[in-house]
């Protein structure tokens, strides 16, 4: 396939449960580690391992807070998170549309 | 990829009544407004109106709270917590015009059921509106949220308001008549559906999710 057709996609969130978490935290403003683990179905380990990269490419804001007593790890991406979702989805649409 | 990216957003809309609580409040609540506008139909105290006003802001105010404070305790330890988004405003605008569309759609229906057909066409028309306008909401969460639970609320809002409704309308006028009619009949069918399917919801729920001793993450 020529290079030239290919889309400048984004691979910090083109990754399958990088898209999961990224869409389900595009729907809402904030969630917690436990709702991620739910929706996704990801492992603790895996979640972890990419809301890491996730938080690296600035995408993703995480906060370790407390609910009384008991520790939170709340998440929510950035603007720039929202921005590049929404970039990446009409990018997609716009290769899917060429095709 | 699109779908992906949608069965994110339906099941972030799905969580909101994935545990039920919604649909015990919202059911218990429409069954009380029911019996407070059957009351008022049978009654000339001047109290009942102003009681059931209250009951009805005081509902709408206080109901947020309460759903989510039983959140807190029931589901988010269970299942995680989440904060909606609050609507943008193009989305609170293109809200307002669909329903102000909807709005007078409906006002021109009963119209011209009254202009065409007389009072008995108008009172028809109007037996249906309200059936029909539960059965647009209810179907539209249903949509949104990929929910055959609320699919079947808004059915039985249609079908069996309609016909409460209707069979209404064969009786002489009465004030158990007005009050079916004012919206007494598909409250109460829409409420108890709505409140026997949280409960059933909220047992599933309770059933799937026990509540571990597991370190929070």
């Amino acid at each position: 396939m020529s290079e030239s057709i290919l889309p400048d996609i984004d691979d910090v969130i083109h990754a399958p449960a990088r898209l999961a978490i990224v869409a389900t935290l595009n729907a809402v403003e904030e969630a917690d580690f436990r709702y991620l683990l739910n929706a996704t179905g990801l492992t603790k380990g895996n979640l972890s391992t990419h809301l890491s990269k996730l938080e690296e490419a600035g995408y993703v804001q995480i906060e370790k807070t407390f609910r009384g007593k008991m520790p939170l790890t709340l998440l929510r991406l950035t603007p720039q998170g929202r921005t590049a979702f929404e970039e990446y989805r009409r990018t997609m649409l716009r290769f899917f549309n060429q095709m | 990829m699109s779908s992906v990216i949608r069965s994110a957003e339906q099941r972030v809309q799905r969580y909101w009544t994935e545990d039920g609580i919604p649909d015990l409040f919202v059911g218990l609540f429409f069954v009380i407004y029911a019996a407070l506008l059957w009351w008022d139909a049978h009654t000339d105290s001047g109290w009942v109106p102003i009681i059931r006003n209250t009951a009805l802001v005081l509902g709408i105010v206080l109901g947020h709270f309460v759903v989510q404070a039983l959140k807190a305790r029931v589901t988010y330890p269970r299942t995680g917590y989440v904060k909606y988004r609050t609507p943008t405003r193009r989305e609170i605008a293109r809200g307002l015009v669909a329903g102000l569309g909807i709005g007078a759609a409906l006002v021109l229906l009963m119209l011209a059921g009254l202009t065409v057909g007389g009072y008995a066409a108008g009172q028809i028309v109007f037996a249906f509106l309200g059936p029909l306008l539960f059965a647009g909401i209810l179907g539209a969460m249903a949509y949104q949220q990929a929910s055959g639970r609320y699919g079947v609320y808004a059915v039985l809002a249609l079908i069996g308001g309609m016909l409460v409704n209707l069979a209404s309308l064969q009786i002489a006028p009465t004030a158990a008549r007005n009050a079916i009619l004012n919206g007494a009949g598909v409250l109460t069918i829409v409420g108890v559906a709505m409140f026997a399917g949280g409960a059933w919801t909220l047992n599933r729920y309770l059933r799937t999710h026990p509540q571990t001793e597991e370190p929070p993450v």
